[in-house]
């Protein structure tokens, strides 16, 4: 079509990112700063106890408190709405926003208030009476995956609702061959993606029918979910607010569900925001829960040459789109190592805690933490330095593109490049050195290393679309159908429209849609729209200059590939005189159709939904397992210290190498790495949704959820390496959650060598001084 | 998270506020509101009627005593004491403690009295008041009265202040001759509640034997304690490591710490030992200079 354009103009460099203008200074617009003329507020009513089956609820005297306009309970929303949909086809498993006949989680809610203020709908909710019989609370999975073990959605039968086993490869004769056979326990606590903003909803029925929600929602594909719920085709989501954090725990659909449902029975508009313990309670934004059993079989070299993994997950009271998360490690479930052989199974059981929610990795950062800690444990078991034992069983550079046990596809990678960067960076012998010294002194001081892989792309296979206009002044206007949450979306796609069609960041308007915006739209989900959203800008934009180059071509009376594009203007390549600028082309456009080819639609609107690449449309799989676009890796080297009296932990230093091939710009990814980390260190060493015997969560606020802040995260020396994907324009892989996907297992790494000369190993997150001393008393009194 | 619906009174002095607190059933002081606050939206308090003293401005002070003491006014904000040069010169355990109390924008609006009369177990101050034989001087309807830190903390959040007494200054005397102070504690995070703290106050004769002990403990009881035994068995001893592990191995004798979610009762009395140990080489070592 075109000429050769020259190299990047924006892709690589640090473009200061557009939203972060708005966010540092107050400016961003979310939820909560919407308010609708008359519009009223909703609190829930939190059930009292875990497990019980509900008997009744009397809301007489709520709505005789004042300001209070109806009071909501299950039964009303049988009749209003369907349950709200689920990722497993579990007929008998019914969830709605209230519980209906049964108490399935203590907190979980069982009415809806709402008043004229959030107060006075507090008020009342202190007047609801729930008249209940209360149950066995099933608070351990393992114990409540037993035949004997009461149930908690009856009519299923059973509360293991999903139990698969995938054996790829030579499993049994790997093992039963093997120098060496080992099984790991871990235990990856309850944690999650906790944004400072709760989940919030606003509904109300516009003039014209329509039921109109805005929400603090990550996901689009919730405008035809809520068609379906609502039973109503006048639906219209908004995608046009700023999302308080989310990393895939903002999909509050039961909140939504339930607002709507309150607008509709008040006939006003109604605003629910989730407080801090409701969210927390009941918000349905809890991550995996896991216990983990690893057998590894390995030769007398080192070399693994099988894993079977086993996983028990606490998935909750419902199955929400928790269960994604046991399956989505299938996609990179040998890490970065050549293991021929590998099972992969387990249970997925419902107990009376508040659903997970698929957040940043899915499921994966627990996966590599197994991973990891086993690599590390096998050393310890054999003999070999961790660090060795890890480049011997690498995938080798020239391996790729690798296909792993199950069928899926790594695109390429660097990782045993990415280690010995990170190991010389890091100066590991003076490391070495500082450790004996220390360790000499008496001291706990121990050095881990973690590398871990990061899929990106996810439902790369549903698309993604985008929309660009250049209006009759030369403005581009990029409209997107869905909203962020902070991974400066904005940016990328400004960034990209600049690189594509050569005109300046001031130029770019970047809108977000709504489901009524014929924006055809993933989630944010699975480090994915820089994949899935930056291909499919590059190919919209290749659309606009196309239609620009024909216009071109036209008015200068050339054929179009004669035109060479240079930034925004269009020239005859032959004779660079005769050239259009781009105000000159978008003005034509608009103007007169004869100064246009004939045929040639009016305007410059161009749509594009790219499909996603081959490997994913293409390829079937095998049963069970998962395939991503790209795969992103990065290495961690931790210094962590123990106290020996106090048990204290303190990271001394962190460096990472991190290699998410072509860097589209710097100042987002060093971000999320970054952030990555820091959520990292929260789910190794703080943050915990911890219950008790009874059901009650432990943790229902900041005062005992416990995230690392400023003083608990250290500096972090970042370097990159850079592998590029063959599977996007720019060899840009997803980026966003690869740090938070290795640092759990770097950080156990370090603390276990801390305290590896006391005969203490690691299999717990998170690590804190509790678990520390606990550890230590016990190897005592083995010892 | 809103509070149950309360009745609001702005104090215009100290008579005031008493006698506003006197006139209802349940009327609750408000001072810097960082604890009480998150309980009323808690609604874990709900008290009919808030009495605001932030406009007590007479109450904000710090000011040295002739006896080489100082006194504190109750509505002094934290932040004002952790800065103070007087605090540092004539209380340094206290200057030393400040900076744990929470987070810098607590400490701003948050203020001594206000974390006295609240008596967290997790509170610092209390501990520090009992380590520094504090005295704590109160007004209510009945008149005024001086309270010795040892007798002012009850229980769970609770005093010896009845409903309608307001603590207004705290006094703090001199340190003794000799003597050495140090606090320390573990918290899982900057900032947090502590999971153990403790505060020490020794003071050495010519002779070298200790004359003077204090050892109090954050987070390890109903409220701020103290350790009779631990005090008992430095007293005459010279402060070598002997004593130090003798003192550190009978604390529990006076403790009675819980689980929570963040560590248990056992943990917690190994961290007491532990920091108690730590104090006193510390303040050892300072009493020695």
């Amino acid at each position: 079509m075109t000429g050769t354009r020259s190299r990047y103009r924006y892709v690589g460099r640090p473009m200061p990112v557009i939203e972060d203008r708005r966010f540092v200074r107050g400016r961003g617009r979310y939820i909560n700063d919407l308010a609708m003329p008359a519009m009223l507020h909703l609190a829930v009513v939190p059930a009292p106890v875990a497990h019980a089956r509900l008997l009744g609820v009397d809301a007489a005297e709520a709505l005789a408190s004042p300001g209070v306009v109806a009071v909501l309970t299950g039964a009303d929303l049988v009749e209003m709405m369907e349950p709200v949909p689920q990722e497993l086809a579990l007929p008998e498993v019914i969830w709605y926003p209230l519980a209906v006949d049964k108490i399935r989680y203590a907190g979980e809610w069982v009415a809806a208030v709402v008043a004229t203020s959030r107060a006075a709908a507090e008020d009342a909710v202190e007047l609801v009476v729930i008249d209940f019989d209360e149950l066995e609370p099933l608070v351990d999975p393992r114990r409540a995956m037993r035949p004997d073990a009461a149930l908690l959605h009856e009519a299923q039968g059973t509360n293991v609702v999903w139990n698969e086993r995938h054996t790829w490869g030579d499993v049994d004769g790997e093992f039963a061959s093997a120098d060496h056979v080992y099984e790991y326990s871990y235990r990856w606590n309850r944690h999650s993606g906790v944004p400072l903003e709760t989940f919030g909803a606003i509904a109300q029925v516009d003039q014209t029918g329509i039921l109109e929600i805005w929400a603090s929602h990550q996901n689009p594909d919730i405008q035809q979910e809520a068609v379906r719920v609502m039973r109503t085709p006048k639906v219209k989501v908004h995608m046009d607010i700023d999302i308080g954090g989310s990393y895939g725990s903002k999909r509050g659909r039961k909140q939504m569900y339930l607002t709507a449902a309150a607008a509709i029975r008040a006939r006003r508009p109604v605003k629910f925001m989730e407080d801090r313990i409701e969210n927390m309670q009941a918000g349905d934004g809890h991550g995996p829960d896991r216990y983990y059993t690893v057998k590894v079989a390995a030769s007398a070299e080192g070399m693994v040459r099988a894993l079977d993994i086993d996983v028990i997950e606490d998935l909750g009271a419902y199955c929400g789109r928790g269960p994604r998360q046991i399956t989505k490690p299938t996609s990179a479930v040998v890490g970065p190592y050549r293991i021929p052989a590998v099972r992969y199974g387990g249970y997925g059981v419902l107990t009376c805690k508040t659903n997970q929610v698929p957040f940043r990795g899915a499921g994966q950062s627990p996966h590599n933490f197994a991973i990891e800690r086993t690599m590390d444990l096998l050393a310890r078991d054999l003999g070999i330095d961790r660090v060795e034992l890890r480049l011997r069983n690498y995938i080798q550079p020239e391996q790729f593109p690798y296909e792993i046990p199950g069928g899926a596809i790594y695109d390429s990678g660097n990782y045993p490049g990415a280690a010995e960067l990170a190991i010389k960076q890091a100066r590991f012998e003076d490391l070495l050195a500082e450790q004996a010294e220390a360790r000499a002194a008496g001291r706990l001081y121990g050095i881990g290393t973690a590398g871990g892989i990061e899929p990106g792309g996810a439902a790369a296979e549903h698309g993604e679309g985008v929309r660009i206009e250049v209006d009759a002044t030369g403005h581009v206007v990029a409209t997107i159908g869905f909203q962020s949450a902070g991974q400066a979306h904005e940016s990328m796609v400004t960034q990209l429209v600049c690189e594509e069609l050569g005109v300046e960041i001031e130029d770019v308007i970047v809108q977000r849609g709504h489901g009524l915006g014929g924006i055809y739209a993933g989630a944010p989900t699975g480090s994915r729209m820089t994949q899935m959203l930056g291909t499919s800008i590059y190919q919209c934009a290749k659309k606009v200059r196309a239609k620009l180059t024909a216009i071109a071509a036209f008015t200068l009376e050339v054929e179009p590939d004669e035109i060479e594009i240079d930034g925004t203007t269009y020239r005859v390549a032959a004779d660079p005189a005769k050239a259009m600028t781009w105000k000159q082309l978008a003005k034509t456009a608009y103007g007169p159709r004869l100064k246009n080819p004939p045929g040639m639609e009016p305007g410059i609107v161009e749509l594009n939904v790219y499909a996603g690449p081959d490997i994913v449309t293409k390829r079937k799989l095998t049963t069970g397992a998962k395939q991503f676009p790209t795969y992103a890796f990065d290495f961690h080297v931790v210094v962590a210290e123990v106290d020996p009296d106090t048990c204290e932990i303190t990271l001394r230093k962190y460096l990472v190498v991190h290699d998410c091939g072509t860097v589209l710009n710097p100042l987002v990814v060093d971000g999320f790495v970054y952030g990555g980390i820091g959520h990292g260190i929260g789910g190794a060493m703080y943050e915990n949704f911890a219950y008790d015997e009874n059901g009650q969560l432990l943790a229902v606020s900041f005062m005992d959820y416990l995230m690392p802040t400023a003083a608990e995260v250290p500096t972090v020396e970042l370097h990159e390496q850079c592998t590029p994907t063959p599977l996007h324009p720019y060899g840009a892989k997803g980026a966003a959650e690869g740090a938070y996907m290795t640092a759990p297992a770097a950080i156990a790494s370090a603390i276990e060598d801390a305290v590896a000369p006391l005969g203490v190993r690691i299999t717990e997150v998170p690590i804190t001084p509790q678990l520390i001393f606990d550890s230590m008393m016990a190897a005592r009194s083995n010892a | 998270m809103k509070p149950a619906p309360f009745d609001y009174h702005r104090a215009t002095d100290v008579d005031d506020a008493v006698a506003a607190l006197h006139a209802v059933e349940d009327g609750k002081a408000i001072a810097g509101g960082q604890s009480l606050i998150a309980l009323l939206n808690l609604r874990l308090a709900r008290p009919e009627l808030l009495v605001d003293l932030n406009p007590l401005r007479d109450l904000d002070y710090i000011e040295p005593t002739p006896d080489g003491g100082l006194v504190i006014g109750a509505m002094t904000r934290q932040r004002a004491v952790e800065r103070s040069a007087l605090v540092r010169e004539r209380c340094p355990i206290m200057f030393e403690a400040m900076p744990l109390v929470a987070h810098a924008a607590i400490r701003n609006r948050g203020t001594i009295g206000g974390s006295l009369a609240h008596a967290d177990t997790g509170s610092e101050l209390c501990t520090i008041s009992l380590a520094v034989d504090a005295r704590m001087r109160v007004r209510g309807q009945a008149g005024d009265r001086e309270i010795k830190a040892a007798d002012f903390f009850d229980g769970p959040l609770t005093t010896v202040l009845t409903p309608d007494e307001i603590l207004t200054e705290i006094v703090v005397p001199p340190a003794p001759a000799r003597s050495g102070a140090a606090f320390a504690e573990v918290s899982r995070r900057r900032g947090d509640f502590a999971l153990a703290g403790v505060g020490g106050v020794v003071g050495v004769g010519e002779d070298g034997t200790v004359t003077h002990a204090r050892l109090s403990y954050t987070s390890l009881g109903p409220t701020a304690l103290r350790s009779p035994h631990a005090e008992e068995s430095l007293l005459g001893n010279r402060l070598d490591e002997a004593t130090i592990e003798k003192a550190a191995s009978v604390v529990g004798e006076d403790l009675s710490p819980s689980d929570d979610l963040h560590a248990t009762a056992t943990f917690r009395l190994h961290l007491a030992r532990a920091l108690t140990r730590r104090v006193l080489h510390t303040a050892a070592g300072r009493a020695a200079t």
